[in-house]
C-alpha cells in the first residue's frame, strides 16, 4: 500500500490489496512482505507499505496487533523474520550513525532517567545526537514549552506524573528535530488541550516536509492524520485517508433515512436491498441505515424510491459514524474474514 | 540542527555526567560509601584487640601427680596464652565443666608418664576443647604447645638443677687443686722436692677430679659458642681445660717458679667459667633463648594498619562491581536502551563515557577513604625514612602509587560490573552476583586469610579477583612505602583491558539488531 500526499486528496489506496505501486522518487519507507514470527506467534504477517515523504500516517489497531512491532523494525531495533524494508533506501538494521540521525522513536513507555532533573534528561539525549552545547539551549527551551514542561525542568523526573515523563519523551524524540519521527502512543495520558497542541505540531512538523508515522489506540485521533493504516491480526487491513475511512469500514456510505415514527414493510426493504446501487439496509429506532455506493448521487435515487413505494420520509442524510464505530466495523468484518479464510 | 564536530567527545561526556549526577542525585548512597567503610575501619580499630583472651584451663591428672603441682608452680610463665583454673583428679567432672562452658581448655595428663618415658616414649598430654573455628582451633594448638613446652622446660630445670649437685665437688676439688698449688709454689721456692713431688700428685688428682664439672662448662660452651662468639673465656673453655690437664700432667719434681705460675693461671681461668655457668638459674639454661619479634618495615604495626587499606581497595571492587552491574540492567529495565539502539551513538562512546563516570566517583569515593584513614585513623601512606633518621609516614610517591593502585582496580572492578549487568536480567540477578563476588573476595583475597595459604582452585578462584591484586599493590605501598609491584601492575592492568574487551563486545551486541 502506498502512502503519499495525494492520498489526503483522492482518498485511498486499495483496501486489503497486497500489491504496492512502484517505489515513488521521494518514498521514505518502503517495505514487502514483512513477516516477524515470535515462536508460534505471526506478530507481523506480510506487511506492504509504502510511504512518500511528508505525511502524517496513524497507525491504528487493537492491542497487540503488531503496531508497535511494525515500528520497531522500521528502526532496526528488530530484524524481520522475512520480507524487506527500507527506509531512507537502506535496510534499518545497516543504517549508519548519518541515517541514524534522521530519524526519532519515542517508545511506547517513557523510558527517561529518574534521577535526573527533566533539564538534564533532554540535555542528555541532545549530547547523544551530537548537539553542541553552546547553541542547544533556546532550542530545547522551546522543546520544553512546546510540552508543557518548561516550568518544570528543574524537577526531578522520578518526581513527574507520568503524563509528564511521557511529555518529556516526546521532547527528547524531537530535540534533533528528525525528518521522519515514530511515535508510539504519542498522547497516552495526556490531557485533551495538551493533545490537540501536539497534533497541531505535528501537522507543522509535516508542513517542513517531515514524515510521522503514529502508532495509536485512540481510534478519534485518525481525523488528525493524513492517512490511517488499520492493522490487525499482525495485517495490515487498509491504508485509507480519514474521509474515506467509513465508506471501507461500510463497503458503501451508510445514509440515515427517517421514516418518521412509521412503519416499513419487510417486503419494501427486500425490495429496497434489491436496488442495484444499494449494498445493506439495517433497521434502526429512527428508521433505517442504508449503505449506498455512493452517498451523494444515491441519495436522489432513495428519496425516488420512497416516493414510489408510497412511503412518508422524513429526509435521506449522509450518515457520520464515530471513528470507533468504524474501527469496530472494519476489524469485525476481518475478523469475520480471518475466520471464513481459515474455515 | 547540526551535530558538532566533537561529536564523539561531547556523547561519551554526556554518559560521564549522566551516570555521575545519577548517582551524586542519591547523597545518602554516597553517604554510605564514604563513611560506611571508614566507620567500619573506626569500630574496628577500637575494638579490636590483636592478643588473644587466654583461655581457662583446667589440668587434670590422677591423685598425687606430682605435675599437677608442677603446673601451678608455672601458672605465670604460660599465663600468655593460657590462664590457669586449677587442677582437679576428677575427669568426670572436669569434662562436664567445660561442656557447660565453665572452662575453656582441658589437660590431661597421664595416670603413669614415668612408664611410659622409661619405656623411651613420650608421654602424651591431651588436650581437650570444644572450639569449631579453626583459627580458635589453630590458637589452641600453639597454646597448647607452648604450655607442654613449659611444662617440659620446667621438668628439664629440675633435673638439671639435681644433675648440677654431682658438679658441686668441683668447688671443693678447685679449692684441693688451688691449696696443692699454693705448697707447690712455696715448695719450689724452698727447693723441698719432696713436697714439690707430694704438691703436683694432689694437683694432677684434684684435676682429673674437675672433668666432671667441666663437661657442664663444655656443654654450655658447645651449644653456646656460636651465639656468643664474643665470650672467648667461655668459647674456649673446653680448650683451655686441655691446656691445663696438658700443663698439670707436664709437673713433675724439677717443677719451676715459672711452671707453677702458669698453672695457677690456668686454673684460675677454669674457675671463672665454673663459676659463670654453676650460678645461672637452671631455668635459664634450659630454656636459654627468649623470643622478641621486631617489625623490619616503618609502618603498619597497628591491626587497622592492616585492614584499612585491603577495606578501601576492597569497598572500591564492589563500588566498581556493583554500579557496573546495576548499569546496562537499569538502563534495560527503563527501556532506554531501544533509544541508543537507534540513536546515532556506539557502544565503544556508551561503554567509555560510564567507564570514565564510575573511574571518576570511585576514584573521589577512594581519595577521601583514604585520606579519612590515614588521618583519622594513623594509617601510613607510603612511609619514607629521610636521610637524617626521621621517619614520615606520607610521601608523594606512596600518593601517586595508591592513585594508580586505586585507578587500576576501580577500572577491572568496573568491567567485571559490566559483564554481570550484561549477563544479567534483572537487578535483582545483577545483585546476587554481586553478592557472592563479595563474598568470594573475602575467602580468597587475602582480606583475613593470607594469599599464602590458598592453593590451587583457590588460588585460581583468588586471581579472577580484581581485589587479590589491588590489595597486594595497596598494602606494600600504603604500609611499606615500597614502590608498584610491576608484576602485579601489569597482570591488574592486563586483566582490566580483558574486561573491558568482553564488555565491549557484550555491549556491542546488545545494542545490535534483535
Amino acid at each position: 500500500m502506498t502512502i503519499e500526499n495525494a492520498v489526503t486528496e483522492d482518498g485511498a489506496s486499495p483496501a486489503g490489496g497486497i500489491g504496492s505501486t512502484a517505489a515513488h522518487s521521494d518514498t521514505i519507507i518502503d517495505v514487502h512482505g514483512l513477516t516477524k514470527v515470535y515462536g508460534e506467534q505471526r506478530a507481523l504477517d506480510g506487511i506492504d507499505l509504502s510511504v512518500q515523504r511528508g505525511v502524517v500516517v496513524g497507525l491504528i489497531g487493537p492491542s497487540g496487533c503488531g503496531k508497535t512491532t511494525l515500528v520497531r523494525s522500521l528502526t532496526g531495533i528488530i530484524k524481520p523474520t522475512s520480507g524487506q524494508i527500507r527506509v531512507f533506501g537502506t535496510d534499518p538494521a545497516k543504517f549508519t550513525t548519518r541515517q541514524r540521525r534522521r530519524f526519532g522513536y519515542m517508545p511506547q513507555l517513557p523510558v527517561l532517567f529518574p534521577n535526573l532533573s527533566v533539564w538534564n534528561n533532554l540535555s542528555f539525549i541532545a549530547s547523544v545526537y551530537g548537539m553542541g552545547i553552546k547553541n542547544r539551549r533556546k532550542h530545547l527551551l522551546e522543546l520544553l514549552e512546546l510540552v508543557d514542561l518548561g516550568p518544570h525542568r528543574k524537577k526531578r523526573l522520578s518526581d513527574c506524573s507520568s503524563g509528564m515523563q511521557r511529555r518529556l519523551t516526546l521532547a527528547a524524540t524531537l530535540v534533533h528535530s528528525p525528518e521522519l519521527l515514530y511515535l508510539d502512543e504519542p498522547t497516552a495520558g495526556v490531557d485533551p488541550i495538551l493533545r490537540e497542541r501536539f497534533w497541531t505540531h505535528f501537522r507543522t512538523l509535516r508542513d517542513e516536509g517531515r514524515t510521522i508515522v503514529v502508532p495509536t489506540q485512540y481510534v478519534g485521533e485518525a481525523v488528525s492524520c493524513d492517512v490511517v493504516a488499520v492493522m490487525a491480526h499482525g495485517r495490515l487491513i487498509t491504508v485509507q485517508a480519514p474521509s474515506k475511512l467509513a465508506h471501507f469500514a461500510y463497503g458503501g456510505d451508510p445514509m440515515a433515512v427517517d421514516l418518521g415514527g412509521g412503519w416499513m414493510p419487510g417486503s419494501e426493504v427486500a425490495r429496497l436491498r434489491d436496488e442495484d446501487y444499494v449494498k445493506r439496509v439495517k433497521r434502526t429506532e429512527e428508521g433505517l441505515t442504508v449503505i449506498v455506493k455512493d452517498g451523494e448521487a444515491d441519495a436522489r435515487r432513495l428519496e425516488e424510491f420512497f416516493s414510489r413505494a408510497d412511503i412518508q420520509i422524513g429526509e435521506v442524510t449522509p450518515l457520520e459514524p464515530t471513528f470507533d464505530d468504524i474501527f469496530f466495523e472494519i476489524i469485525e468484518a476481518h475478523g469475520t474474514e480471518t475466520e471464513r479464510t481459515a474455515a | 540542527m547540526k551535530p558538532t564536530y566533537f561529536r564523539r567527545l561531547l556523547q561519551i561526556g554526556t554518559f560521564l555526567r549522566k551516570e555521575s549526577l545519577d548517582v551524586l542525585h542519591q547523597p545518602k548512597l554516597l553517604l554510605t560509601l564514604v563513611i560506611g567503610p571508614f566507620a567500619i575501619m573506626a569500630v574496628f580499630g577500637i575494638g579490636y584487640k590483636d592478643t588473644a583472651t587466654p583461655l581457662r584451663t583446667l589440668f587434670v591428672g590422677p591423685v598425687g601427680s606430682p605435675l599437677l603441682e608442677q603446673v601451678k608452680t608455672i601458672a605465670d610463665d604460660i599465663s600468655a596464652s593460657v590462664a590457669f583454673a586449677g587442677t582437679s583428679n576428677d575427669a568426670v567432672d572436669a569434662e562436664r565443666k567445660l561442656v557447660a562452658g565453665e572452662v575453656d581448655l582441658l589437660v590431661s595428663f597421664p595416670d603413669d608418664p614415668v612408664a611410659t618415658i622409661l619405656r623411651g616414649e613420650q608421654a602424651p598430654i591431651t588436650v581437650i576443647h570444644t572450639r569449631l573455628d579453626p583459627i580458635e582451633r589453630t590458637a589452641i594448638r600453639f597454646a597448647s604447645q607452648l604450655a607442654v613446652d613449659s611444662i617440659n622446660s620446667k621438668i628439664l630445670g629440675a633435673i638439671v638443677e639435681s644433675g648440677r649437685g654431682f658438679a658441686d665437688p668441683a668447688a671443693e676439688v678447685l679449692g684441693k687443686a688451688n691449696e696443692a698449688l699454693t705448697t707447690l709454689d712455696t715448695a719450689v721456692d724452698t727447693g723441698d722436692t719432696a713436697t714439690v713431688t707430694k704438691a703436683v700428685s694432689d694437683l694432677q688428682s684434684a684435676t682429673a677430679e674437675l672433668s666432671s664439672s667441666d663437661r657442664l662448662v663444655s656443654a654450655v660452651s658447645q651449644q653456646l659458642v656460636a651465639a656468643n662468639p664474643n665470650n672467648p673465656d667461655l668459647a674456649n673453655a673446653q680448650k683451655e681445660f686441655e691446656e691445663v690437664r696438658a700443663t698439670v700432667a707436664g709437673l713433675n719434681a724439677a717443677a719451676t717458679a715459672e711452671d707453677v705460675a702458669k698453672a695457677r693461671a690456668a686454673l684460675a681461668t677454669i674457675n671463672d667459667n665454673y663459676a659463670m655457668v654453676s650460678g645461672v638459674d637452671p631455668a635459664v639454661l634450659v630454656r636459654p633463648f627468649s623470643r622478641k619479634v621486631q617489625l623490619a618495615v616503618i609502618g603498619g604495626e597497628k591491626v587497622t594498619d592492616w585492614y584499612a587499606p585491603a577495606a578501601i581497595v576492597l569497598m572500591l571492587q564492589q563500588f566498581g562491581v556493583a554500579f557496573g552491574a546495576l548499569s546496562f540492567v537499569r538502563e534495560r529495565q527503563l527501556g532506554i536502551v531501544e533509544v541508543f539502539r537507534v540513536a546515532p551513538i556506539n557502544a565503544t562512546e556508551t561503554l567509555i563515557g560510564k567507564y570514565l563516570a564510575y573511574l571518576f566517583l570511585g576514584g573521589a569515593i577512594g581519595a577521601i577513604l583514604t585520606a579519612a584513614v590515614v588521618l583519622a585513623l594513623g594509617v601510613p601512606l607510603g612511609p619514607v625514612v629521610a636521610p637524617d633518621g626521621a621517619i614520615s609516614q606520607v610521601s608523594v610517591e606512596g600518593v601517586t602509587n595508591v592513585a594508580i593502585a586505586i585507578v587500576l582496580t576501580l577500572f577491572a572492578s568496573i568491567g567485571v560490573g559490566f559483564i554481570i549487568s550484561l549477563a544479567s536480567l534483572s537487578d535483582a540477578q545483577a545483585v546476587q552476583y554481586t553478592m557472592i563476588l563479595l563474598l568470594a573476595s573475602l575467602f580468597f583475597s587475602g582480606f583475613f586469610l593470607s594469599l599464602g595459604q590458598m592453593q590451587g582452585v583457590a588460588q585460581v578462584a583468588a586471581y579472577l579477583l580484581p581485589v587479590t591484586y589491588g590489595m597486594q599493590l595497596i598494602r606494600d605501598v600504603m604500609l611499606r612505602g615500597d614502590a608498584l609491584d610491576q608484576s602485579i601492575t601489569v597482570q591488574l592492568l592486563g586483566y582490566g583491558l580483558v574486561m573491558f574487551a568482553i564488555a565491549l563486545f557484550a555491549t556491542r551486541r546488545r545494542m545490535a539488531v534483535a
